[in-house]
């Protein structure tokens, strides 16, 4: 099957031409068929997982795609126990929103087309984890951008709705600027965008390393757009107006994932300068810490786990930053299963009492109580308890941190953890504990289908388990299999360091609960002390506004001057020179009319004239007539005797 | 006084040229006017006559002319007074004073 | 010497006037069909063109060579390489394809097919025509029938625009007049082969005077800025199918004209403006997405939209590497395909709305589906999207010309702006337009039907072919743009 990875991305695509253009009329028959074709590349991917497992080599295979005498530009696969790894995360996760959707979604009026565009998203995603070429990743980075932007948009009679989406196409748009820069400059100082090229020729040490290096910090910023961080990271929690399956797939567990996914694969450019590294860190360790407290005082429900995302892909980023492959990825891959579990579990919740804003919920476990049980072991995961995935993944990433010296970093990931655990429990009580604040919502409530708690207890089981794969003492566990560069990253297991985050992360627990559940500090109180705090949070920075004032409305100001511009200079000049053009004419119009038509016409007007007055001499009497011909002819004789 | 000359029959001829003329430009009654034309043919014909005694006494020229002249005399007298008794109907009357439509 | 196919391209829709020409005209339905017809043969034709090249020359093919004023020197010379194969056959797509568009003209039909079939002639013509005065004739046979499909069947303001569109395409016109006779009196002959052979022995400053006169005459054409102001009023005056025609091959003709003859002509002179050349470009590129993003008629937001894509064109050919002019090239045949479709597009809305306010619709999405979903299809293909032809020329354009040796890079980074303003504009109207509340007023909208659909489907197809595969385009370029750019030897 590693031979044949690009079959993989194929069935989703063939699901999305099939429902477009042949199923659309029938909403049962697409989204089965959709469903049929993702478990087709679930199992397919997790064939080539095995292989993989197995093997170990990467392998890569490309066909001509585009080639002068003097450039060429192959396209094709590459595939290597990352790959393998991904491959596994997106077809599960997408395989289980596939089937929560059927619950979800139903009833809907474009289920059909809802269905076509996870296949679509499913597809680009899939080729994206499989693309051998930077170039080939960039393709596949916009089609998830446009799904993406479909998806959010999926609701698109809702205005916000609609916005979300553009905000998100148009931010990560912008971040990919700095993809396709990179992209040039690493063509033009490489002459190649092929992964596993570019990785020997770093290796062998004959590229030209500054050049790669800014190519490589530009293409990050392409990252950052997708993986939503700091400064790119304001549509994610926008992003989610889409429906929630597609919050919890896309924009939780793999297309803004990609910019880790990149990240890690650009890990040999990376690497190559100090600088370069501490920016990724610094990035990463940033958007943690800045998400998570914004998290802190959000109400709506699916803002606080996008918050949450941003603040969780920062750490992985941070750790790739770190050096820490192994980590970063593997956060990655722990991450995806509890978050997942987590917006599936928030979908489920808002499907029983319609809103979003967790102050109306309240004591749900009560009626809905897989949800709540699945949601608690999510959100126990994700603050790092032990022994579920989370807490062994956090562990990784405290651990290099902690083995590289960079004790700030350290620091940063244990505010965010302890943040992070806090919101979770934060959510966790508000929503499925205590008295209900909203009697109506409360008494509508129910527990959501099979078809969608049957996906909540997949990702659950995963949640606690998928971690295990990474367990610090284990032989061949992950970190012998995804690793960078030919010795496996065995970071030794640090039992202090364990107690420690546990210890954070329980304290986080600690406080949610004394705030939340027993009440014995007021919220309220807490947020008048720190008035000023609390507005920063609450207005996440104040990002939004800085970005309208400081640039979408110059941008639109200045679309405007450029059109006034067009209108009124340049097409001032045109019109000018043919108003010129046409006074010029005039001009000669009238002097053709006064002058030489006046020659003309002047001597017809001076015969006339003369005529005029030489008619008085016609008086019609003959007999004048014979006196002038008489004086005449007298004349005439007179004139003969004079002269002779 | 002698013999008739050639001055006494051009003085004769110049005296009836004068008085038609006169007569031409005078009158205002067509028949008057026809009446000083006739004058100005004779005076022409006395002329022709006189110098063809005088100046080539064997040539018969001047006495053709004369002749002509008396023809044609004629007939401008029938074809002025039809033009005249035209006149006097359309008009009421010969003044050739009043008769002036072809001026301008 | 076979069939004379490039004869036969280029006459045949003459036959076509002459047959509408003969026709009654009350039997519209009959006009219509025989118009359809005598545009479907070219089409047929160019296929076999296609398929008969041969790729692997770069040399001139299905050469037909006659004397035809022996006193003063002109040939009739057609000839076709790797510039023009893919332009003959967008033409001949595109003009059967707005022929099929047109069936909706229910004014003075017999004149209206007639003069299209005529601008085929034109346009054929420039495209294949390898001497100059034959050049300059179909260059200026085309204006006519523009000038009447415009200023006869266009919307409100026709007459300005035809006459605007005329008079600067004929001010252009007037200096490649004079850069003809320069070289005619130079070399004393007007075969462009011959003028490419000698090039070297044009002196320095001529070649500056008649590169920059055959170029004020190509660029307004293009249009290059600051000449582009005739396009937004001829694009949004003109009958839909014009606009087609206007977008997907005329605008083709300046940057053709440029590579067929400033670029091999005059090698010294295109090195010398290759900077000017750009920066034009770039200006093209930005300047024409921001005033799109302030228009608030559909039709002239599509208009600026073609400005700013030519801008692409325009930078990847002052590159003067493979890569970029490829991408020039593939921009050429890009941009008409998905502009002609977008503008096909524009004329179904209005067709029904008989409005091109954009803030006047909204939610359609709800209503329309079929359409919404082929307008935001070539919408993303106008913004970029990889996957579609637009991608591929962007990004050959951008990675040619970073990799030039004549052009300064920091043009081309302000030249990656214009993606972001392009996806800018594009969703906003597509939101304005599409997303959002459904505005009742439209209730009575119907979807697109069939006929529209196979207008657009072939433009679909060819979008995402080359997007997918860009070699199936690339194999006719090659060759022929390795040997332009050999000349400047790099």
């Amino acid at each position: 099957m590693i031979h044949n990875g690009w079959l993989i991305p194929l069935f989703p695509l063939i699901s999305f031409l099939m429902i477009v253009f042949v199923l659309k009329k029938n909403q049962k028959a697409s989204s089965y068929f959709a469903i049929a074709m993702v478990l087709i590349s679930l199992v397919l991917s997790f064939i080539l997982f095995i292989e993989m497992l197995a093997d170990g080599h990467a392998y890569h295979k490309f066909v001509n795609w585009l080639s002068w005498s003097d450039f060429e530009l192959p396209m094709g696969i590459f595939i290597d126990p990352l790959t393998a790894v991904m491959l596994i995360v997106v077809t599960i996760v997408s395989s289980l929103v596939h089937i929560y959707s059927l619950g979800y979604m139903h009833g809907d009026p474009r289920f059909s087309r809802f269905y076509a565009y996870l296949s679509l998203f499913t597809f680009s995603m899939l080729g994206l984890v499989v693309a051998g070429s930077y170039v080939l990743i960039l393709v596949f980075w916009e089609l998830v951008g446009l799904t993406s932007y479909l998806l959010i948009g999926f609701w698109f009679e809702k205005k916000i709705a609609a916005d979300a989406g553009k905000k998100a196409f148009v931010t990560t748009k912008l971040a990919d600027l700095g993809f396709l820069l990179g992209l040039m400059l690493l063509l033009f100082a490489a002459h190649t965008a092929s992964i596993p090229e570019l990785n020997e020729l770093i290796e062998s040490g004959h590229a030209p390393m500054t050049l790669i290096g800014i190519a490589g910090i530009l293409m990050f910023m392409g990252a950052c757009g997708k993986s939503a961080q700091f400064p790119f990271h304001v549509w994610l929690p926008d992003a989610m107006e889409g429906p929630t399956p597609v919050s919890a797939l896309i924009h939780a567990a793999t297309m803004v994932a990609a910019g880790v996914y990149l990240t890690a694969r650009m890990m040999g450019i990376i690497l190559v300068s100090e600088a370069m590294a501490t920016v990724v860190a610094t990035i990463g360790a940033i958007t943690a810490v800045m998400a998570a407290s914004i998290g802190l005082v959000q109400n709506d429900i699916k803002r606080i786990l996008a918050y949450s995302t941003v603040s969780q892909l920062g750490y992985m980023i941070m750790a790739l930053g770190l050096g820490g492959y192994t980590a970063g990825s593997f956060h990655l891959f722990t991450h995806a299963f509890f978050k997942a579990l987590l917006f599936l579990g928030a979908g489920s919740v808002i499907h029983a009492v319609h809103t979003n804003n967790i102050q109306e919920m309240g004591g749900l476990h009560g009626k809905m109580k897989i949800t709540s049980i699945t949601f608690l072991i999510a959100s126990l995961s994700i603050a790092g308890i032990f022994p579920l995935s989370g807490f062994w993944s956090k562990d990784e990433i405290f651990a290099v941190a902690y083995d590289g010296g960079h004790y700030f970093f350290l620091a940063a990931g244990i505010a965010a953890a302890f943040m992070t655990a806090f919101y979770m429990f934060r959510l966790y009580f508000l929503t499925f504990t205590g008295t209900p604040r909203d009697r109506h919502a409360y008494d509508h409530a129910h527990e959501s289908p099979l078809n969608m708690t049957i996906p909540l207890m997949i990702l659950a089981v995963l949640s606690v388990c998928a971690g295990w794969w990474g367990i610090p003492w284990l032989e061949h566990g992950y970190g012998s299999f995804v690793k960078f560069g030919h010795h496996a990253h065995h970071a030794e297991p640090n039992i202090a360091l364990m107690a420690g985050s546990l210890l954070v992360a329980g304290s986080g627990i600690g406080f949610a609960y004394l705030v939340y559940r027993k009440k014995v500090i007021s919220a309220e109180a807490i947020g008048a002390r720190f008035k000023p705090l609390y507005k920063l949070l609450y207005n996440k920075y104040y990002f939004d506004e800085l970005y309208m004032a400081a640039i979408v409305n110059p941008t639109y100001k200045i679309t405007e001057i450029f059109f006034r511009f067009d209108q009124v200079v340049i097409d001032g000049i045109v019109n000018g020179a043919a108003k010129l053009t046409l006074w010029w004419s005039w001009a000669k119009e009238r002097f053709d009319t006064y002058v030489i038509d006046g020659a003309v016409n002047g001597a017809g007007y001076l015969s006339l004239a003369i005529g005029r007055v030489l008619r008085r001499t016609q008086t019609g009497q003959l007999q004048t007539y014979a006196l002038v011909v008489f004086i005449g002819a007298v004349i005439l004789i007179f004139m003969k005797f004079i002269r002779i | 006084m002698g013999q008739l000359s050639l001055y006494h029959f051009l003085a004769l001829g110049a005296v009836l040229f004068a008085l038609g003329v006169f007569g031409l430009l005078t009158r205002r009654n067509a028949i008057g006017i026809l009446m000083a034309i006739e004058l100005l043919f004779n005076a022409a014909a006395i002329n022709f006559v006189a110098f063809a005694k005088y100046v080539d006494p064997n040539g018969l020229a001047g006495q053709a002319f004369a002749i002509f002249i008396i023809t044609v005399a004629a007939a401008e007298a029938a074809v002025g007074l039809a033009i005249v008794m035209l006149i006097y109907r359309n008009f009421r009357g010969i003044e050739v004073d009043k008769i002036n439509f072809m001026k301008w | 010497m076979g069939f004379p196919i490039l004869s036969f391209l280029t006459f045949f829709p003459l036959l076509g006037v002459i047959a509408v020409l003969l026709l009654r005209r009350t039997d519209i339905g009959l006009i219509r069909w025989t118009a359809a017809f005598f545009s479907f043969v070219p089409l047929v034709a160019s296929i076999f063109l296609v398929a008969g090249y041969d790729t692997s020359t770069s040399a001139i093919q299905f050469i037909e060579r006659h004397a035809w004023f022996p006193q003063i020197n002109v040939t009739y010379y057609l000839g076709a390489d790797g510039l023009s194969v893919p332009m003959l056959f967008l033409t001949a797509l595109l003009s059967f394809i707005s022929i099929i568009a047109s069936f909706g003209i229910k004014e003075r039909v017999k004149e209206y097919f007639a003069w299209f079939l005529l601008l085929e002639v034109g346009m054929m013509g420039v495209f294949c025509a390898l001497d100059f005065f034959l050049f300059y004739i179909f260059w200026e046979i085309m204006l006519v029938p523009m000038y009447f499909l415009i200023g006869v069947w266009g919307g409100p303001r026709r007459e300005y625009a035809a006459i605007k569109f005329f008079l600067y395409t004929l001010f252009g016109s007037l200096f490649m007049l004079v850069a003809i006779l320069a070289l005619y009196f130079t070399t004393g002959t007007l075969d462009m082969m011959e003028l490419i052979a000698k090039n070297a022995m044009y002196g320095h400053s001529f070649q500056l005077w008649v590169f920059a006169a055959f170029f004020i005459a190509f660029a307004i054409k293009v249009p290059v800025w600051p000449f582009h102001t005739w396009l937004p009023d001829a694009h949004v005056e003109a009958p839909t199918a014009v606009s087609v025609i206007l977008a997907g091959i005329l605008l083709k003709m300046g940057t053709y004209g440029i590579l067929r003859v400033n670029f091999p002509m005059f090698p010294e002179a295109t090195k010398y403006f290759s900077i000017p050349i750009a920066i034009l470009g770039l200006i093209g590129i930005i300047y024409g997405a921001l005033v799109s993003m302030a228009q608030k008629d559909l039709k002239k937001l599509v208009a600026y939209s073609s400005v700013s894509h030519m801008g692409y064109c325009m930078l990847g050919m002052a590159a003067i590497t493979t890569v970029g002019v490829s991408g020039c090239l593939f921009q050429m045949f890009s941009h008409g395909v998905i502009t002609g479709a977008l503008f096909l597009l524009v004329g179904v809305i209005y067709d029904r709305a008989h409005t091109r306010e954009i803030a006047a619709f909204g939610g359609l999405g709800a209503k329309l589906p079929v359409y919404t979903g082929i307008f935001t299809l070539f919408g993303m293909a106008s913004l970029g999207l990889p996957g579609m032809s637009g991608f591929v020329a962007e990004f050959m354009v951008f990675v040619g010309s970073f990799n030039s040796p004549f052009i300064e890079r920091w043009i081309v980074i302000l030249a990656v702006l214009g993606v972001i303003l392009t996806a800018g504009y594009i969703l906003r109207m597509i939101q304005k337009m599409f997303l959002g509340q459904f505005n009742t007023k439209w209730e009575n909208l119907t979807d697109i039907n069939g006929r529209e659909i196979f207008t657009v489907f072939p433009l679909a197809v060819f979008t995402l072919l080359i997007g997918i595969w860009p070699n199936s385009l690339n194999v006719f370029l090659k060759a022929t743009v390795e040997n332009l750019v050999k000349i400047f030897g790099n």
